[in-house]
């Protein structure tokens, strides 16, 4: 039952027959546009029956469309015959539409270098990426038509997904070393998308800061550790680096993060007391967090919280969270003059 | 220029001291401009000319008031927030100055009994466009009249050649945004170099101006206790400490959608990474024992060269300010209070 490549009126589709319409209950101007301006790329099927008549099989958007702009009275598809098995083309149907092409982050990069090759600028690429949801600000763009041309390593893990459309786009604009020590160190680990920015924007900024390379923040001693480590697994070895990370580009909130933790260690709060200082110490509001079952157990821990009150080590715990080295002596800027 | 004030004060000045400049005159001028760095806008400014300090309720705010009169700089300070002020990129003065000086005067006269602190170099600088303007000229006579007020004149330049043929009466403070001199060259290269600005201070306080300095936004740096104390130094032999009615200290500090800006404006610049994290007002700004690292550094100094000179912090909170200080403004009765009291020690001005 091979189907036939010929013209069909549009008079004579059965418009009702919905046997095979697998309807996505969304508009989609971008097919009618597409349909309107270059017609059906690609043949739609119909089955013949008794008439003359057809049921469409696949198709039946782009028919409606061109039936409805009436430029011409019918259009050519793929004809199957009559007495042509229903479930096999309902399972033709179907893999067909499972098989349709989506496009992944490498091959969206490809397209839009193309189109921005041969027609930049034009109303072509605006559609075109449109389409796609890529916005037309020109960095965004070049950033796309830079992955676009990018080497097959880079492309192929955006294409699989192992990495994430934003970090493969700020790769395309590092240099092949680079970019292999980040793809050698995010690949293997398979964190999420923001977590692959937050690593890149990372090794970007310890960069900058130690006047140093990308490379040689992604190759350094402690991201290998880390990366070659043989009892951890991926989320571990993600956390790890992300800390390790952290550690190079804020060395003084580091070390301030583990004096305090040592010091409230020191300190041995009663089990169900929590002191939390304010993030990243800035700013002077503190909190106690209390975990209790019953009311003697809150009421043991307000007891603990007022002897840490009274005894002068919360003070301590928060001068110490707080203050730089040894405070001034007030001068007398500012005040009145006799 | 918009034609509403094509025949104004301000646009004949700018048609006076700009001869050779085309003027084009529209009936709007519109906002989404594209950036043209050869492009003057004068409009028809329909807000209020006076503006608070945008300070937020969470730091200390010096309580310093705004006299709006143009947008945008052209000086391109790699740190710069303008920037961010994507709506209208292009240099913009207000050529409605005679609306400016009424709601000046009518809000001085309202409040007769407060001591009135304004500024023009918030949204633009204010001496960049003066040999152009003029507006130095009819500003610093108005303030001399004013009992209950004081004009601060905020400036990266050294444009005072208006200022040395007026009388400011005791009532105009002309400060100059400073920095160690590699944040000078690196990342505000098109501003006067420090020894113009401080050249410019001594003629300006030879000629009767009080004087301030700002050091905001300081910028950590290789050697930057050397590089910060070498330009207190120069200031120190420049000027007569009682001619200085404060100095303030600011750590650079922005808003997060300005890092990528910096980046794209400003490839070889890095003063956006660091030790930042988010600020109690959402900017971003150094881990609190840098900048009380920083201002530590210059407190000591600066109260060696003077004990009695006010030194404070912009947007800065009490525990900054006690690490830095030994203090909050809150003991002192608050840092407007402080800034008010610093100008009655300095200035002689109270109202």
């Amino acid at each position: 039952m091979e189907p036939e490549y010929r013209l069909v009126p549009f008079a004579e589709v059965d418009w009702d027959d919905l046997r095979f319409d697998i309807p996505s209950f969304v508009p989609d101007a971008p097919l009618e546009d597409s349909v309107r301006r270059y017609g059906c790329l690609t043949p739609p099927w119909v089955l013949e029956k008794e008439g003359p008549a057809y049921t469409v099989v696949d198709g039946f958007k782009r028919l409606r469309f061109l039936r409805d702009a009436a430029q011409a009275p019918g259009v050519h598809c793929l004809v199957y015959p009559k007495g042509s098995d229903f479930a096999d083309m309902a399972l033709r149907r179907v893999e067909l539409r499972c098989t349709e092409v989506m496009q992944n982050t490498a091959e969206k990069a490809v397209l839009v270098r193309l189109v921005g090759e041969v027609e930049p600028g034009g109303e072509d690429l605006a559609r075109l990426l449109r389409l796609m949801a890529i916005p037309r600000q020109p960095l965004v763009l070049a950033d796309w038509i830079r992955l676009g041309g990018s080497r097959e390593r880079l492309l192929s893990a955006a294409a699989e997904g192992t990495i994430c459309p934003k970090a493969a786009l700020r790769l395309a604009s590092w240099s092949l070393e680079e970019s292999d020590a980040a793809l050698d160190a995010l690949v293997p680990l398979r964190c999420s998308a923001s977590i692959q920015t937050e690593i890149l924007d990372r090794a970007v900024e310890i960069a900058a800061v130690r006047e140093s390379s990308r490379l040689n923040v992604l190759t350094s001693e402690g991201v290998r550790v880390i990366l070659d480590h043989a009892d951890l697994n991926n989320r571990e070895k993600t956390e790890a680096l992300r800390r390790h990370l952290f550690g190079l580009l804020y060395p003084r909130l580091r070390e301030r993060e583990e004096r305090f933790s040592r010091e409230i260690a020191e300190v041995a709060l009663p089990s169900g007391m929590r002191l939390v200082p304010p993030p990243s110490f800035e700013g002077e509001r503190w909190k106690i967090e209390l975990s209790f079952s019953t009311e003697a157990e809150l009421d043991a821990l307000l007891d603990a919280s007022r002897d840490l009150l009274a005894s002068g080590r919360l003070r301590t715990l928060r001068d110490r969270g707080t203050s730089f080295g040894e405070k001034p002596v007030a001068p007398d800027s500012g005040r009145r003059k006799p | 220029m918009e034609r509403e004030v094509a025949d104004g004060w301000l646009a004949g000045s700018l048609r006076r001291n700009l001869p050779d400049a085309a003027v084009r005159i529209v009936e709007r001028v519109p906002d989404n401009a594209p950036h043209d760095p050869d492009l003057l806008e004068v409009v028809t400014y329909r807000g209020r000319f006076m503006r608070e300090c945008p300070g937020t309720r969470h730091y200390f705010c010096c309580g310093y008031r705004i006299l709006h009169f143009g947008l945008q700089c052209s000086l391109g300070c790699t740190y710069c927030i303008l920037q961010a002020y994507l709506n209208n990129p292009n240099l913009r003065l207000f050529g409605n100055t005679e609306a400016m000086f009424a709601e000046l005067e009518r809000e001085l006269d309202e409040h007769p009994d407060v001591l009135h602190r304004i500024g023009t170099g918030e949204f633009t600088d204010s001496l960049l466009l003066d040999p152009y303007t003029g507006l130095s000229r009819r500003l610093v006579p108005f303030f001399a009249g004013r009992g209950n007020a004081v004009l601060e004149i905020k400036s990266k330049t050294d444009f005072i050649g208006n200022l040395l043929e007026l009388e400011p009466g005791g009532h105009t403070i002309v400060g100059w945004s400073m920095n160690s001199a590699r944040v000078r060259t690196r990342e505000e290269s098109r501003t006067a170099p420090l020894s113009n600005r401080l050249r410019a201070a001594r003629t300006c306080s030879d000629a009767g101006y009080y004087l301030a300095f700002h050091f905001d936004p300081m910028i950590p740096h290789a050697n930057w206790r050397e590089g910060y104390g070498a330009t207190l130094e120069r200031i120190f032999a420049a000027v007569d400490p009682s001619r200085v009615v404060y100095v303030s200290l600011g750590a650079f500090r922005f808003m997060p959608d300005l890092k990528r800006t910096i980046a794209l404006r400003h490839p070889k610049s890095t003063i956006q990474y660091g030790e930042f994290i988010r600020g109690l007002d959402e900017k971003m700004r150094y881990y609190r024992d840098i900048r009380v690292e920083l201002y530590t550094f210059m407190v000591e100094r600066l109260r060696r060269w003077d004990p009695d000179l006010c030194v404070y912090l912009c947007m800065e909170g009490g525990d900054v300010w006690e690490d830095a200080f030994g203090f909050t403004p809150d003991a002192r009765g608050g840092l407007p209070a402080m800034l008010d009291r610093a100008v009655h020690d300095r200035m002689g001005v109270a109202p």
